[in-house]
């Protein structure tokens, strides 16, 4: 028995993850993207891969480091104006620019991060709102500042057209990557780390767990895969402006997915980001009035955080012990 | 003397702000020896330890293992170099089982095994620290007895040379405090140096091959168990605040 | 050169006066955070919510929110003291970021409320004088923001005569100061960080009803970026003293009105968040820690 359990405790369900991820993948590629009849489920497709990536991306610094970013927003800002930006300017294909973007974004996260992980409890999140408004300010004035024409300010940028079957297929590579990293991680040794770090940093350190090193680390993949996100709306609408891509309302959003869906778990940000993607879309062509769903997320979050701190994976979790096995609901992988 | 010590502080001093909490501290353990630290509270014991562990920087003095000077460096650097601490206050990680608490020390610390080979040195250590029956239980489910031993157990699995354990006997019960000794005994026995602070007197009286005493952050004597229970300085020391037990 | 010198005293002054409604709105924040280590997200949500509150009472009643206050500050007492008992008490042994989360929740919550009930525009109070200026010399002061000064000044000494003067504000400074040992000598921590929680919100629904004579409004602005100040502020001016947060509130309407006079008005907030970030990373214990560490030196 202890053996076997002794097993699972490493590898045991690793494979079985990154298979089901690779099968989602197939599927949703297999939309046919030049149909007209599917047009919509491709915008909705997009739309969840999208907040997956991000939700996901976020989960390794918030969900498992335990380092809550509310300025996750200048990531993603950063990736889609890079972008863009080598786009317009240099002619080079967006999709090509995905590394480019997120290594820019890992940069900045360095520069950020360095000094703000040291900071304890509530400390580091306040830091990251400052970040993420001083870049958005930064973002939208650097025209004026310098004199030049870099960003065109809150007007934003126009960007040429792109073929969304090509959005489409990458999206769901980038979707297929991010999960297999967060499962990588949380499974292996680097997500330990993380997991000691969020339970208690000064037990970690003595534990010989380098903790600084490891936070930035986990910090800029985050950022990486964000700003890859941001670089993949770029390539879809065609259009930006920071007041959008360097929003608090975004940095919100990649917040609440993954607290909502299961914090530190490897499905809860795609729960949640179905949640956010599917349910929005629904909502919004049922009213045009944006706080409704806003209503019910701060309420789910404030429900979440009371009664079920695991999330919709949680919730799974207690329904069956199929599910349990599946989702590993539990923090930190127990058993 | 000097190069049979493996870990030796000179001058060691630590101040915040204008309080002086370790004063100008030599000391000197052997390889293999348990080493007693004694005194009454606030001399400056823990801070000690916090020093030589790498969880506060020495305001000066030196602190060397194996001649090597390691006061300064990051803690997680210094258990790199074979010195590692417990928590006064047990810090396990609450959330994560017996067996994968033991986990983080194997994977961070000095023995490198990796995957199949890590997990056998975790039940090793878990057999070792008698801990092996309850390696599925979440460390916040544990008892606190079972929670200081998880706590030795964590830090023996980033395989030290010395081990600095800070009151892992106090608030237990007689016979865990003699299973606790017992079990230090046995982490020396396996060539582990071992450096302790104890308030329960029986306990670090028994298990300790030499003894340091500190009062108000400076050393006030050193010395065998026997010379130093007779010892002036340290009866009044202890008198002026509390009785012995 | 004359006319600088003239827009520099006036910054001076113009900050003097918003220092005031930033006080009172940061001291909340720190008083909770003081007590229950907590840092309280729905801060600004408060805010907002006494805010459109003295609109409605301004609109139904005709009364000054100056007069206003002494209402809607109680009133948002009870709301921050139900908040404490229903909600936040249920995760005060939890790890900051649950808090944080559940507050931040709280916040979205309140804010999308208004936003359903009150309607996105902007909104703002003007009371008959909200025109009026003063000259002293050649600088021109606004007699609604000199009001509100003057109200913020008044409700912070009051503040510091009950935590001075009175067996319930004693403890909750004693509470802030070491918790295990309030426990110990049998304060009901319980009871007070629910006042704790309770005066919090009534400083920020005080803040909440004075801003509508000074900055127009709407559910979002400008409560979130207020927010955001209040932490520089009381991040700067450390979390223990009055003083330090009204020193801290003074020298960040300072930098932000320099930058308005003398660099770009854009870069207002920009000048806040950016000296946000850079205080918590080079002196996380804010002016008090590094004042006394100049005094032991």
């Amino acid at each position: 028995m202890t053996e076997r359990l002794r097993r699972m405790d490493w590898a045991h369900d690793r494979g079985a993850q990154i298979v089901v991820v690779l099968l989602v993948a197939v599927v949703l590629a297999a939309i046919p993207t030049n149909e007209r009849q599917y047009a919509n489920l491709i915008r909705i497709t997009f739309l969840v891969l999208w907040y997956a990536i991000m939700a996901g991306a976020w989960n390794i610094i918030g969900g498992y480091a335990g380092q809550v970013s509310f300025g996750h927003a200048a990531f993603l800002g950063t990736g889609a104006y890079v972008t863009g930006t080598l786009w317009q300017t240099f002619h080079i294909d967006p999709l090509l620019t995905l590394p480019i973007a997120g290594l820019a974004a890992a940069l900045y996260s360095v520069i950020v991060g360095a000094p703000t992980l040291r900071l304890r409890g509530p400390y580091f999140a306040i830091a990251t709102i400052g970040v993420g408004e001083a870049t958005r300010l930064f973002v939208s004035n650097i025209d004026d500042i310098t004199g030049q024409v870099i960003t065109h300010g809150v007007t934003g940028i126009s960007l040429p057209n792109y073929d969304p079957a090509k959005v489409h297929y990458a999206t769901v590579a980038v979707f297929v990557v991010v999960m297999i990293t967060t499962i990588l991680i949380r499974e292996g040794r680097f997500g330990l780390g993380l997991f000691a770090i969020n339970m208690d940093r000064d037990a970690a350190e003595t534990s010989g767990v380098p903790t600084a090193r490891l936070q930035v680390l986990a910090f800029a993949i985050s950022a990486f895969f964000t700003a890859c996100a941001g670089s993949l709306y770029a390539a879809r609408q065609q259009f930006l402006d920071p007041t959008t891509m360097f929003g608090f309302d975004k940095s919100i959003q990649v917040v609440l997915m993954p607290v909502v869906g299961g914090l530190g778990t490897v499905w809860g940000p795609v729960f949640g980001a179905l949640l956010f993607g599917g349910v929005q879309d629904q909502i919004s062509s049922l009213t045009r009035n944006p706080y409704l769903p806003q209503l019910i997320y701060g309420l789910l979050l404030v429900l979440v955080v009371l009664f079920e701190p695991l999330g919709v994976a949680g919730l799974l979790g207690r329904a069956s012990s199929a599910g349990r096995a599946f989702v590993r609901p539990r923090r930190e992988t127990t058993v | 003397m000097a190069d049979s010590a493996l870990l030796a502080g000179r001058a060691v001093v630590k101040r915040f702000g204008g309080l002086v909490a370790v004063n100008a501290v030599d000391f000197e353990v052997r390889r293999a020896e348990i080493f007693g630290l004694i005194g009454p509270n606030g001399a400056g014991k823990t801070t000690l330890f916090r020093c030589i562990s790498g969880m506060y920087a020495p305001t000066s003095g030196s602190i060397r293992l194996r001649g090597k000077e390691i006061g300064g460096l990051a803690a997680h650097v210094v258990c790199a170099r074979g010195v590692v601490t417990t928590h006064q206050i047990v810090r396990p990680f609450l959330e994560m089982n017996v067996r994968r608490n033991v986990l983080v020390g194997v994977l961070y610390g000095r023995s490198g095994l990796r995957g199949a080979r890590a997990d056998a040195e975790v039940q090793r250590i878990l057999e070792f620290t008698e801990l092996a029956p309850h390696e599925h239980i979440a460390a916040k489910s544990l008892t606190l007895a079972r929670r200081k031993r998880l706590e030795v157990a964590r830090a023996l699995a980033t395989r030290p040379d010395v081990l600095l354990l800070d009151e892992v006997a106090a608030g237990l019960n007689p016979t865990e405090s003699a299973r606790m000794v017992e079990l230090i005994r046995r982490i020396r026995d396996a060539g582990v140096t071992i450096v302790m602070v104890e308030h329960v007197m029986k306990a670090i009286m028994s298990v300790s091959d030499r003894i340091m005493v500190m009062d108000l952050g400076a050393k006030i004597a050193e010395g065998a168990p026997a010379e130093i229970a007779k010892d002036q300085r340290v009866i009044k020391a202890y008198l002026g605040q509390e009785a012995v037990a | 050169m004359i006319e600088t010198l003239v827009r520099v005293v006036e910054a001076f002054i113009s900050a003097l006066m918003v220092a005031g409604l930033y006080a009172t709105m940061s001291y909340g924040l720190a008083l909770i955070y003081g007590v229950m280590k907590i840092i309280n997200l729905a801060n600004a949500g408060i805010m907002m919510l006494a805010a459109f509150t003295t609109l409605v009472l301004w609109q139904t009643t005709g009364l000054d929110p100056l007069v206003l206050v002494v209402v809607v500050a109680p009133l948002f007492f009870v709301v921050g003291a139900v908040l404490e008992v229903v909600v936040v008490r249920r995760v005060s042994a939890a790890a900051p970021i649950v808090s944080l989360l559940l507050l931040f929740g709280t916040w979205l919550v309140m804010q999308a409320f208004a936003n359903l009930i009150f309607g996105g525009d902007v909104r703002g109070v003007r009371p008959a004088y909200i025109d009026s200026v003063v000259h002293v010399g050649d600088v021109t002061l606004a007699y609604n923001r000199i009001f509100v000064f003057v109200a913020g000044a008044v409700i912070l000494v009051l503040l510091e005569l009950f935590l001075r003067g009175t067996f319930l504000g004693r403890a909750i400074r004693a509470l802030a100061q070491d918790r295990e040992a309030c426990a110990l000598v049998g304060v009901d921590t319980k009871r007070v960080s629910m006042v704790a929680f309770g005066l919090g919100s009534a400083l920020a629904g005080a803040a909440g009803c004075l801003l509508t004579l000074v900055f127009p409004f709407d559910p979002t602005n400008p409560f979130g970026v207020l927010q955001l100040k209040s932490f520089t502020i009381i991040v700067l001016g450390g979390l223990e003293s009055i003083i330090g947060v009204a020193f801290a509130s003074f020298l960040l309407a300072l930098a932000e009105n320099l930058t308005v006079t003398l660099s770009r008005p854009q870069l207002e907030n920009l000048v806040s968040f950016v000296v946000l970030v850079v205080v918590l990373v080079v002196m996380p214990g804010g002016l008090a820690a590094l004042l006394r560490r100049r005094r032991l030196a």
